[in-house]
């Protein structure tokens, strides 16, 4: 369990990462990119986004600034660092390589 | 070998982001030290405007006002789990620094509520300084002109320097004459009282050494016939 934990949580941090590769986004709008980049497959609640927003802008992946939504609300925007565009590059190398290794493996006979 | 070649170009700009990254972390964890009711009032309005936000996509799908919001609700769930959850990510120092920085703010709090705190601190130690030096300066102006101890002090001073050449000032060389001759007195006295003891010492050594060398006759002894 404590490794699929693990699994689970690096799946999220790619996933915030990949989101706000074309630009920033608060974090509702992180949220329904996840649902829209993965088909509806995950769904990110709450209780699970806004720390790892928090922990990817302090891991200096992710900066913050406060602007204006398009209902004029104020909120919080998230955008990809440097760093964070590297780590995703890294990261997205690595999945590849699980996603080829895990699917020969079960398509073995 | 490609890769290494591409490797070796890229690195510079990697150490570059390295730097950068780590800069962003130091100052996150400044402001988690530092700011802490900040960085909570600063998530309260996140959330917030989540669940504006939320609302506001729920009532654009056609749910009433009451609806969108008891939905929206009920999606963020347990705000204050969140907030735990954001928290404990936060960097904290030891509990004994934490207290001891918390002792001092609230010292320094009634200070720095005040509209010229820091006008007020730095004149105060301005006048403070200023006036130390003031003090010392006519401390020593007084000392070294007038007082029995500084005449002391000097004359100590003077008779430890060479006599000849040694100063330029008339008064000074005065007063190296003076103690010079002094010193002279006082060392000739001293050479006389060791010399008289000196002499004293041999004179009783000479007595004593004759006392030995002659021979003494005892009435009682006979020297035997030849």
């Amino acid at each position: 369990m404590a490794d699929r934990a693990t699994l689970l949580q690096g799946t999220l941090d790619v996933l915030v990462l990949k989101s706000l590769a074309l630009g920033e986004l608060h974090g509702l709008g992180v949220s329904r990119r996840i649902e829209q980049l993965t088909a509806g497959t995950f769904q990110v609640t709450p209780g699970s986004l806004f720390p790892a927003l928090h922990r990817l802008e302090r891991e200096g992946w992710l900066a913050s600034s406060w602007g204006r939504s398009e209902t004029n609300r104020r909120a919080k925007y998230y955008q990809l660092t440097r760093a964070g565009r590297s780590e995703l590059r890294r990261e997205m190398g690595a999945w590849k390589r699980i996603a080829v290794a895990m699917s020969s493996a079960l398509e073995a006979t | 070998m490609e890769t290494d070649r591409r490797r070796d170009v890229v690195r510079p700009r990697g150490n570059v982001i390295d730097a950068a990254r780590a800069l962003a972390k130091l100052r996150y964890r400044c402001r988690d030290v530092i700011r802490p009711r900040l960085l909570d009032w600063e998530l309260d309005e996140e959330l917030d405007a989540y669940l504006d936000l939320l609302t506001a996509e729920k009532m654009a799908a056609g749910m009433s006002a009451g609806d969108a919001r008891r939905a929206a609700v009920a999606e963020l769930g347990g705000r204050e789990t969140i907030k735990g959850l954001v928290r404990s990510q936060r960097f904290r120092l030891p509990d004994g620094v934490v207290g001891a920085y918390g002792d001092a703010r609230a010292a320094l709090a009634p200070v720095a509520r005040t509209a010229h705190a820091g006008a007020v601190l730095t004149m105060t130690l301005g006048l403070g300084i200023s006036a130390n030096i003031a003090l010392l300066a006519l401390q020593r102006s007084l000392v070294d002109t007038s007082t029995p101890a500084a005449h002391a002090v000097r004359s100590m001073a003077s008779v430890t320097r060479p006599a000849a050449g040694a100063t330029t000032a008339s008064q000074s060389a005065t007063h190296v004459a003076v103690n010079d001759s002094t010193l002279a007195s006082l060392v000739r006295a001293r050479m006389e009282t060791a010399a008289a003891s000196r002499r004293a010492l041999l004179r009783a050594a000479a007595a004593e050494r004759a006392a030995a060398e002659r021979p003494t006759v005892s009435p009682n002894m006979v020297s035997p016939p030849d």
